[in-house]
């Protein structure tokens, strides 16, 4: 049995500074705050000024663009930025993910391709998983690769990709070989988009809101991106980064901030008590992850508590603000819940169900 | 005599009840004086201005009511009573999640023992999503606990480490005894000697909602607050 083992992240040295100057930057930036900004908050310009202040790719090597710091200095970052509400949605998965992968896998080629234009905010990725039949069950997926004259193409769809209809390139987790083990025949793709054979068509949210989208492939170009047959554990061995980050608890913080100072008390102190150890617990893995140790079970119990929390925070405001959700109102609190109340269902679903989390959580315990 | 840190832990553990003899460590704290004259070496006061009413709390544990009166209730005290709460949560909060760490345990390893319908209960799901729970409060409680000892000062830090040590503590129990059903609440049984310390250590030293009012005052500017930072007058504060 393996009880999760967490040890309390040191803070970056430095990082105060860091933070002050990420702080002063968003004071004087426009936009306006929202929830769940980093899926939902796409603004393209926002995301190349943070690239010219060094702030995008900033664990990547100088040689790729990048600035060569830490991964807990990109937290202090990416925490000021999700705190902020800023509009970090069109970068995020490039910066988060794509660009510490493509180092990890990618061809030189690739990384020369991708990684400086990444650190720019100039190259934003969408990631192409789920599919119509898959979803939990992501071993599943359909999508097939075929070698067509020594070059791949795609064949099938992919759904809930968000930002593809902004996005400069896709990851995708394709079958390469048939047979009935189904972890050993997968691959992943990287698909340059616009491309001849891809359709791109949004799935609008509840709201109406456009981030979702359909994505067909018919024949599409694709490249190879890490080692053949190999996709399963490089798309799992990215978990862990994926399911533990500040934005895991902070989708919600807007509503934070207005019941901390619009209704201080025991309701608003819960919220401050419950965010300052989900924030350690996530620095904690980050810390973890720096380290070369594999977090994989603490980062799913860090995504099972953190939007549990995010939800808390719906109802929390609703209690204590006493407004209705209205996306259209003058008064920022009923804009910002209008925003939670319809994305909080999405919360517990990307990224792994908090079911399929906590199912690895068990395993971890050795119960399963 | 032994330096300041050791003395400190010794009394608390005295006072705290920790100790089968806690009257040599009291001696060393000068606190067995009290009620002996100050001109024969003790600190002073009447004796028959303290009133002790004998208790425990739920875990068994000695829990006595003292009540001081007259000249004794004003006697300089080097600490105060809100020093006292601070190193008391901090404390509990270790305590409660050394012992949910142990709750843990017996409930992943009799939920791999206990058979029914012809296979372990932890091979059930719906029992598997439980325990994860539990490992997911304790876990989260016992980071933050872990960060809140590097800074034993920081009211913020102790105040969050114990309100979620004192959260966690009832989801840990709820879980522990569902999961081990009716042999768990009998006392023979090694469980029920943590999951009542849990029930009595989450509200000793103030339980969540104490610690939530104060948090509630301190973090008004929530962001600054959970970073330990200074609010500028040049950030986001709307």
């Amino acid at each position: 049995m393996a009880l999760p083992e967490l040890e309390p992240g040191v803070p970056p040295p430095d990082g105060g500074r860091l933070r002050e100057d990420v702080r002063r930057f968003l004071a004087a930036a426009e936009f306006e705050p929202r929830c769940d900004s980093w899926l939902t908050g796409a603004d393209p310009d926002f995301s190349r000024e943070l690239g010219a202040r060094g702030w995008l790719g900033m664990t990547l090597p100088v040689e790729y663009g990048g600035r060569g710091r830490s991964a807990l200095e990109r937290f202090v970052v990416i925490e000021e930025l999700l705190a902020a509400g800023a509009p970090v949605g069109a970068h995020w998965i490039a910066d988060r993910q794509m660009g510490p992968s493509i180092l990890a896998h990618g061809t030189e080629e690739q990384k020369r391709a991708f990684l400086p234009a990444i650190a720019r905010g100039e190259c934003f990725f969408a990631i192409g998983m789920s599919e119509p039949d898959s979803g939990s069950d992501l071993a599943s997926v359909r999508t097939r690769a075929e070698r067509v004259d020594g070059a791949w193409r795609l064949t099938g769809t992919k759904v809930w990709t968000s930002g593809a209809h902004i996005a400069h390139a896709m990851v995708v987790l394709a079958r390469s070989a048939p047979g009935p083990a189904r972890h050993e025949g997968l691959s992943q793709f990287i698909v340059r988009l616009p491309a001849e054979g891809v359709a791109v068509r949004p799935i609008p949210g509840l709201s109406g809101e456009h981030h979702f989208n359909e994505v067909v492939f018919d024949g599409a170009p694709a490249e190879l991106f890490g080692r053949e047959g190999d996709g399963w554990r490089q798309v799992t061995a990215e978990l862990a980064y994926e399911r533990s980050g500040p934005e895991r608890f902070l989708s919600t913080f807007a509503l934070v901030r207005l019941v901390c100072s619009l209704t201080p008390g025991a309701a608003s102190g819960r919220l401050v008590g419950r965010l300052w150890a989900l924030r350690q617990a996530s620095l904690a893995v980050a810390g973890a992850l720096e380290a070369g140790r594999d977090p994989t079970l603490e980062a799913a119990l860090v995504k099972d508590l953190g939007t549990r929390f995010e939800r808390e925070v719906i109802d929390v405001a609703r209690e204590q603000l006493g407004v209705e959700p209205d996306p259209a109102s003058p008064d920022l609190a009923a804009r910002l819940l209008a925003q939670a109340v319809v994305q909080a269902p999405g919360f517990t679903l990307r990224g792994g169900t908090n079911e399929i989390l906590r199912g690895i959580v068990a395993r971890g315990l050795g119960v399963r | 005599m032994p330096d300041d840190k050791e003395l400190l832990e010794e009394t608390a553990n005295a006072i705290l009840g920790l100790e089968d003899d806690p009257w040599p460590a009291l001696d060393e704290a000068g606190l067995t004086g009290v009620g002996v004259p100050e001109h024969a070496g003790g600190s002073g006061g009447d004796l028959a201005d303290v009133a002790v009413r004998p208790g425990t709390n739920v875990a068994g544990e000695s829990r006595d009511d003292v009540t001081v009166r007259g000249d004794l209730a004003s006697v300089e005290c080097p600490v105060s009573a809100g020093d006292v709460m601070l190193r008391g949560a901090l404390f509990r909060a270790v305590q409660l999640t050394g012992a949910m760490r142990r709750v843990l345990e017996l409930a992943v390893r009799y939920a791999g023992e206990r058979e029914q319908f012809g296979r372990p209960v932890g091979r059930f799901q719906a029992v598997q999503q439980q325990l994860a729970e539990l490992a997911g409060e304790v876990a989260v409680a016992d980071v933050a606990v872990r960060a809140a000892l590097r800074t034993p000062d920081d009211e913020v830090a102790v105040a969050a480490a114990k309100l979620n040590a004192s959260r966690a503590a009832g989801v840990v129990a709820d879980v522990a005894h569902q999961v081990h059903g009716a042999i768990g609440v009998t006392s023979e049984h090694p469980l029920g000697a943590l999951t009542t310390r849990l029930w009595a250590w989450r509200d000793e030293f103030g339980g969540e909602t104490h610690w939530a009012r104060r948090l509630g005052e301190l973090g008004r500017v929530p962001w600054e607050t959970v970073t330990r930072t200074d609010a500028s007058p040049d950030t986001v504060t709307w």
